[in-house]
């Protein structure tokens, strides 16, 4: 399949940091992040975001997204308050056109 | 650009590192009266954010000229209220605790009904400004972040941003003054 770039959805990148009271392993982080998106903007939202967690270690963590939906993406990251009953906060570094100055802009 | 947080319920010195130019504390720059009846429209406070709370639309259009922000929980609908704010040049808190605090239904139905008042809000010219009323570090969210939450409240950016830099940033010149 060959599709050219200028008819690819574009994607941004969302940065971001987890903080809670105790440490939480990182299937459970994912398990919940997709969850947490799901529950906030529905299963019609979700499928227009397409949310995918590209990485994830040591409470930092790579978030990709279609270009249209960010700000809603960021949004229910940010009203993420708990994790199997532990209070967390989930902070958003950044967004980014292309993984690789997102990388170097927050060294991740 | 100057970000601020008008109400934060705890002694929170890092609010620089969140990108926050100034914060607004419980009990140290912020009162807040909760009214249930006319007779505790207590005098204002010089040199402090005074925050009327109520539900009484008119306890709280009686207090209005006492106060700097008016707190509305529930956000039900009430143009003469929001009129009144925006004559008399106040603005409405709209904290985002109140957002994140709940979940499912209940978390839609007051993202609902502050959308619907916000779209009053802005009609009627009425000023707003979006605090965390955060009760500890956990709770508090970052500028870009507010701006992202009030946006899916309704508001254009522009707008978002400039509840959480001009109107919170006006109505601390007007205290301090």
């Amino acid at each position: 399949m060959n599709v050219k770039p200028t008819e690819k959805i574009k994607k941004r990148y969302i940065a971001l940091r987890l903080e809670s009271e105790k440490e939480i392993p990182a299937n459970l982080v994912e398990y919940n992040i997709y969850k947490s998106i799901l529950e906030f903007l529905g299963e019609y939202g979700y499928s227009l975001a397409n949310p995918k967690l590209i990485k994830y270690n040591k409470s930092i963590g790579i978030i990709r997204c279609n270009v249209n939906e960010v700000e809603k993406v960021k949004a229910a990251l940010v009203l993420t308050s708990q994790i199997n009953n532990i209070r967390v906060s989930i902070h958003t570094l950044g967004v980014s056109g292309t993984l690789n100055k997102l990388r170097t802009k927050k060294k991740i | 650009m100057r970000f601020f947080d008008l109400h934060v319920k705890f002694e929170f010195k890092d609010f620089q590192t969140f990108g926050f130019h100034n914060i607004g504390v419980n009990n140290s720059t912020i009162i807040e009266v909760v009214v249930n009846n006319s007779n505790q429209l207590s005098k204002k406070i010089a040199n402090k954010i005074n925050i009327v709370n109520s539900t009484s639309v008119e306890l709280l259009k009686k207090g209005i000229k006492k106060f700097d922000l008016v707190y509305f929980p529930g956000f039900y609908l009430d143009s003469t209220l929001i009129r009144a704010v925006a004559e008399n040049k106040k603005a409405f808190e709209i904290p985002i605790s109140d957002i994140l605090n709940v979940s499912g239904i209940k978390r839609a139905y007051i993202m609902g009904r502050i959308r619907q008042f916000l779209r009053l809000c802005n009609r009627s010219h009425a000023s707003y400004v979006l605090t965390s009323r955060a009760k500890d570090t956990l709770e508090v969210k970052a500028p870009s972040e507010m701006i992202a939450i009030g946006e899916i409240l309704g508001l254009t950016k522009d707008q978002a941003i400039r509840a959480i830099t001009e109107t919170p940033e006006s109505i601390l010149r007007k205290v301090l003054r």
